[in-house]
């Protein structure tokens, strides 16, 4: 009996550990990669050269991602100051020449899905961002109604912005990306 | 307690423990290993229930009520065929609009180990043969048109991406929609380029430009 309790809790125990960690190693935090300001980008996304733990993650954030010779992906969870991303603020994402034939940005809840809202905007795209004189652009993200270009955040409580660019043109550095400024707090 | 009896609970106790890590490193490796293969084989039985009879869905545009895949993009138009190598090639054949346009294949693993865009079109088409063995077998009959693409496995997802701009272009999206075709080829090693143009006449609106 006492044999027979040894094994069973040994094999409960491993399995327990066993999925516990591959769990954590999978799902904890956002994708691991290069940061560019705010912006992080693994070059693994799609990559038949990503091992198992990276392909286990990307799978987990972004399934049926592109490989970078296609589409290029970067994600903030913190503004350009380094705060976490909080949906009880406003944000002004602003840029200009982000090197790609086009781009999107679009905002996620936690739960990786588009945040619904009664506007039925998610995103804009470097079609659809209104444009200065200079070519540059600047949108708000916010819960709080706002007005000119408005990414409204619905009801969410946490979100995260991904940044796609298709056709990328050479390797973007920091400054070539939109910048996140939180510019209020909300009540 | 005597020692003779704490030397032995001692060892049994690093046995123990050194089972528990055992099992707990293989289930770790097994779990991490099977991870994007049970998503990818969940998006496939989802994307399976819509699909027509030749594996093809043509999603709506993306929007919050959308839950197939993570991360969708809203703006993006999707379409999807699930392609089955089992019986032999795959053709997927589109004609391109005049805009962003691209055909990605997944393999079940997720990795995206093929992807071809408009502008890589040419004749304002785009034409794969998706094959499970060595390409040189079907480029010799083939002429380089269709592209020929060996695939790591017999199932994966071939994932064609329309860029939705600023929504003026629709129309224009929804009719190459129309044009994309995707289903098994009867295409063997052996048949002569003539033999090929007869069969892909089979495919809608093809016949008098293919070859």
């Amino acid at each position: 009996m006492r044999r027979f309790v040894h094994a069973v809790t040994m094999v409960l125990a491993g399995l327990l550990l066993g999925l516990g960690s591959a769990w954590y190693a999978i799902t904890g935090g956002a994708v691991a990669g290069v940061a560019h300001g705010p912006w992080d980008n693994n070059p693994l996304v799609g990559s038949a050269t990503a091992g198992p733990w990276d392909r286990a993650r990307v799978a987990h954030h972004a399934l049926l991602g592109l490989t970078r010779e296609e589409a290029v992906y970067y994600v903030a969870t913190r503004d350009s100051e380094g705060r976490p991303l909080s949906a009880d603020a406003t944000y002004r994402i602003s840029g200009a020449g982000i090197p790609a034939r086009w781009w999107s940005i679009t905002a996620y809840g936690p739960d990786y899905y588009l945040i619904p809202n009664g506007q039925g905007v998610y995103s804009f795209n470097s079609e659809t961002v209104s444009r200065g004189e200079d070519g540059g652009f600047a949108f708000l993200v916010s819960r709080t109604p706002r007005a000119g270009d408005w990414l409204p955040l619905g009801e969410a409580g946490r979100f995260d912005l991904l940044l796609r660019l298709y056709n990328p043109r050479g390797r973007a550095t920091a400054s070539d990306l939109p910048m996140i400024e939180r510019v209020a707090v909300d009540e | 307690m005597s020692e003779r009896r704490k030397g032995r609970l001692r060892g049994g106790l690093r046995g123990w423990l050194l089972g528990v890590a055992l099992i707990a490193a293989f289930t770790h490796l097994a779990a991490v290993h099977a991870y994007p293969r049970l998503l990818m084989h969940g998006a496939w039985e989802a994307i399976a229930r819509s699909a027509d009879d030749t594996g093809l869905v043509h999603a709506p545009r993306p929007d919050a009520t959308s839950r197939t895949v993570v991360r969708p993009s809203p703006d993006l138009v999707y379409s999807v065929c699930l392609y089955d190598l089992a019986a032999g090639p795959w053709s997927i054949r589109l004609e391109v609009p005049d805009s962003y346009v691209s055909v990605s294949l997944y393999a079940m693993n997720t990795d995206n180990f093929f992807t071809v865009n408009d502008r890589q079109a040419t004749g304002g088409s785009m034409e794969l043969l998706i094959v499970s063995g060595p390409v040189d077998e079907y480029e010799p009959a083939t002429g380089g048109r269709p592209l020929v693409v060996r695939a790591p496995g017999e199932r994966g997802m071939a994932l064609v991406r329309y860029f939705a701009g600023n929504g003026a272009n629709a129309a224009a999206i929804e009719a190459a929609r129309r044009t994309l075709a995707c289903g098994p080829a009867a295409f063997r090693a052996e048949m002569a380029p003539s033999d090929r143009a007869r069969r892909t006449g089979d495919w809608p609106g093809d016949g008098e430009d293919d070859e």
